[in-house]
């Protein structure tokens, strides 16, 4: 059973195509990771899922319904643009917004939102009084206020402190765990990895990456080592030289060595402690930063053994 | 289309709408502005004018016999007219000047005089100057300047002198011409007296009885249709102009595309047009009913037919739909404030004409104007209006037929305006122009 099905779904503005054949299936229950640089189209896909802009090709099943009207109510939506009526009051917007959804909720429920997010006594006041981070909050709660089935949320950490982001990361969970299905956009690599079951990279309107993460990193990535070595000088080229490692990457207080197949590890470690002192040595997976920047191919860090680190 | 969402879409827009100040300064404000005229007249009927204005007479008819009529009048107007019923000057007092006469035959010496009366007029020590010409007496003969009153000011708008000339000179010089002809004016005078016209009421029956409309009832039967007009046009402004501006707000604080998860396009327009239309009447129902109850209060109630009201407020919320639409169609094309205002200007003009065509429209309720106008689709609802409330009002098909014409046109522009606010609402950047959103309406 699916959230979402996508089949071959293509948008085009004009010359520039901004999804190009996209397919997707979102299991129910789940949280899919939405990710790719900007630009890439995330935000027109949410949008087309919404039906606030059409497809020209392809089919879209959103909670079974193909049509606007019939899943609509069942789904909260928070856009990249958080947009707020500024002369409306805190706990008025709240309801004004469940009863879009056909909630209606009442003041103690309101209440119980507000207090969760720590703005219990701003429920009276107009939103024009309130902080940028606050109205981020508000916005949060509006999206989710009518406890929808299916919940596509635009960078939902963008603008948030790490404790209101801790605060959101847990309501989604909670709600996950109630059987809602998440989907949801990010740049911060280091939440899809902790949050989402499921996680998809779209790059050029084309999708890159579909899977779990673990299905990811075996595919598109490898082993890694990351070294922290207390050594005098010249610890990168003799890095670079030792055998069984294609990169190194400089991870600041880290350094992070991919191997090449058929690496031996434990003759790795025997050498780097030849070499001198080793502080940490850890055998770890690639992560989803490094794979992101691989495919979108961005500024690298990271360079070929025998390059610069 | 969702009616539970398009109806608390329409409630939040019109909650905010009765909010906001202009509706309350509007509320405050209208009547005071429509009551202004007569709050003026009586503000300067207390205040009064308490100036003496100097006025040069120069009498050049033969042996000078008018300048004692006027200075007759000036008298009698200073001891009598400028004072109210408690004693108190509220009018100017005149004095007059003699000006020495000059030979009308020599027009250099006559321009020398007129620019130096013209002079002191500019310069304030005169309000005006007056030449009674040499040939008053016999204008058959002479004709031209010389038989004529001139008055000459630079404050045509101030008429008292003017009328205070027009009542005492004219009679005057009739009087000594017929003397001089050798006929007791006496005998004559009350051959010459003029029958008057008067206006009056049509007779009507009531109660088996036959009753005349009073005069006051012929002016209220102008007052009316000007009242009900001007009315309808400010309400459904106040209805329909603020849509372009929310719509623009709403796409520059990024609402739009927040409501756009929860109601369809269409959804949220047509609720930001019931919104309006609920705040067209609600302001209809405020002043109409202040307006109906002072009328009742003074008789006056049976000016306006049920039907006439029933019509009122049935062309205000057409007509509030109609230039609704077109306002929130701008708003979604344009990206800012100073756009709309370029964009709805051709709308705006559609809206104010009705008040461009008042005077030709009552002049003439069935003229080739008032016809072409009141079954014209933008113009219509005001138009027929205005009609239908001028006695002897309009057949009954006319109203029909301007309802249905409005209505169609209604339904197109909505249905317009649907397509090119799904395509604006999210439009960021530069607005969009004619052409293009013509393009959206014709592609979707």
């Amino acid at each position: 059973m699916h959230a979402i099905e996508l089949e071959n779904v293509t948008k085009t503005f004009g010359e520039q195509t901004a999804v190009d054949g996209l397919s997707l299936c979102v299991p129910v229950g789940s949280v899919y990771g939405f990710i790719g640089p900007n630009g890439s189209g995330k935000t027109t896909t949410l949008r087309m899922i919404m039906h606030i802009i059409h497809a020209d090709r392809g089919r879209l099943v959103v909670l079974g319904e193909q049509t606007h009207a019939a899943a609509n109510d069942r789904v909260g939506y928070l856009p990249e643009e958080r947009g707020l009526y500024r002369q409306m009051k805190v706990a008025d917007l709240l309801r004004f917004h469940s009863q879009l959804k056909g909630h209606s909720a009442t003041r103690a429920e309101i209440n119980g939102w507000l207090e969760r997010m720590q703005l219990l006594e701003w429920g009276d006041r107009k939103v024009e009084a309130l902080s940028k981070g606050m109205s981020q909050k508000v916005q949060f709660i509006a999206t989710v206020i009518a406890r929808p089935q299916l919940l596509l949320l635009d960078e939902p950490f963008s603008g948030l402190d790490p404790i209101n982001a801790e605060v959101v990361r847990e309501i989604l969970l909670e709600l996950v765990r109630a059987g809602t299905t998440v989907l949801f956009s990010t740049h911060d690599m280091a939440v899809a990895e902790s949050m989402c079951d499921w996680i998809l990279m779209i790059h050029k309107g084309r999708k890159v990456l579909d899977g779990t993460l673990r299905q990811i990193q075996e595919e598109h990535g490898g082993d890694v080592l990351r070294v922290r070595l207390d050594w005098p000088n010249g610890s990168d080229r003799q890095l670079r030289d030792l055998p069984g490692v294609a990169k190194v990457t400089d991870l600041g207080n880290m350094q992070e060595l991919g191997l090449s197949a058929g690496a031996d590890r434990q003759r790795i470690l025997e050498m780097l402690m030849q070499r001198g002192k080793v502080e940490h040595f850890e055998l770890a997976h690639s992560s989803l930063r490094d794979i992101f920047l691989q495919i979108a191919g961005g500024p690298a860090r990271a360079s070929p053994s025998g390059g610069e680190s | 289309m969702n009616g539970r969402k398009t109806r608390i879409i329409a409630t939040r827009e019109y909650s905010a709408a009765v909010r906001s100040k202009s509706f309350l300064i509007t509320l405050v404000l209208l009547p005071v502005m429509m009551g202004g005229g007569l709050i003026a007249q009586k503000v300067g009927q207390k205040i009064g004018d308490t100036s003496t204005y100097h006025v040069g007479v120069m009498d050049c008819s033969p042996g000078k016999s008018f300048y004692g009529t006027v200075a007759d009048a000036v008298r009698r107007h200073n001891d009598r007219d400028i004072f109210d019923s408690s004693g108190r000057q509220v009018r100017g007092k005149f004095v007059l000047e003699t000006v020495e006469p000059v030979d009308w035959r020599d027009p250099a010496a006559l321009d020398r005089v007129r620019l130096s009366l013209s002079d002191r007029v500019r310069g304030g020590q005169l309000l005006a100057f007056v030449e009674i010409g040499p040939a008053v007496l016999s204008p058959s003969k002479s004709g031209g300047d010389a038989a004529t009153i001139r008055y000459s000011t630079n404050r045509p708008t101030y008429s008292d002198f003017f009328s205070l000339l027009q009542r005492a000179l004219p009679s005057a010089v009739i009087q000594k011409r017929i003397a001089n002809a050798g006929v007791e004016y006496q005998k004559l005078q009350p051959l010459l007296t003029p029958p008057p016209v008067v206006e009056c009421g049509l007779a009507e029956s009531s109660n088996g009885k036959i009753k005349y409309q009073s005069q006051t009832g012929q002016i209220v039967n102008v007052a009316v249709p000007i009242v009900m007009i001007m009315l309808m046009f400010i309400v459904t402004l106040m209805g329909t102009s603020p849509i372009a501006g929310n719509v623009v707000e709403e796409k520059q604080l990024r609402i739009a595309e927040v409501l756009l998860g929860s109601v369809t396009p269409f959804e949220l327009m047509i609720g930001k047009l019931l919104g309006g239309v609920a705040v067209s009447l609600t302001l209809a129902a405020i002043f109409f009913g202040g307006a109906y109850y002072l009328a009742y209060s003074f008789g006056m109630s049976g000016y306006v037919s049920g039907q006439s009201i029933g019509w009122f407020f049935f062309f205000t919320v057409v007509g509030t739909f109609m230039y609704g639409s077109l306002f929130a169609a701008a708003g979604a094309a344009c990206s800012n404030i100073k756009e709309v205002q370029s964009f709805i200007m051709p709308v705006m003009l559609f809206i104010a004409l009705p008040m461009f065509v008042l005077g030709p429209v009552l002049q003439n309720p069935s003229g080739a104007v008032g016809m072409t106008l009141s079954f014209f689709p933008m113009s219509a609802p005001m138009v027929m209006m205005l009609r239908m409330t001028i006695p002897p009002g309009v057949p009954a098909w006319q109203p029909i037929v301007a309802a249905a014409s409005a209505l169609a046109a209604t339904v197109a522009f909505v249905w317009a305006a649907g397509r090119i606010f799904r395509v604006g609402i999210l439009m960021q950047g530069k607005g969009a122009n004619y052409a293009a959103v013509l393009r959206w309406i014709l592609r979707g």
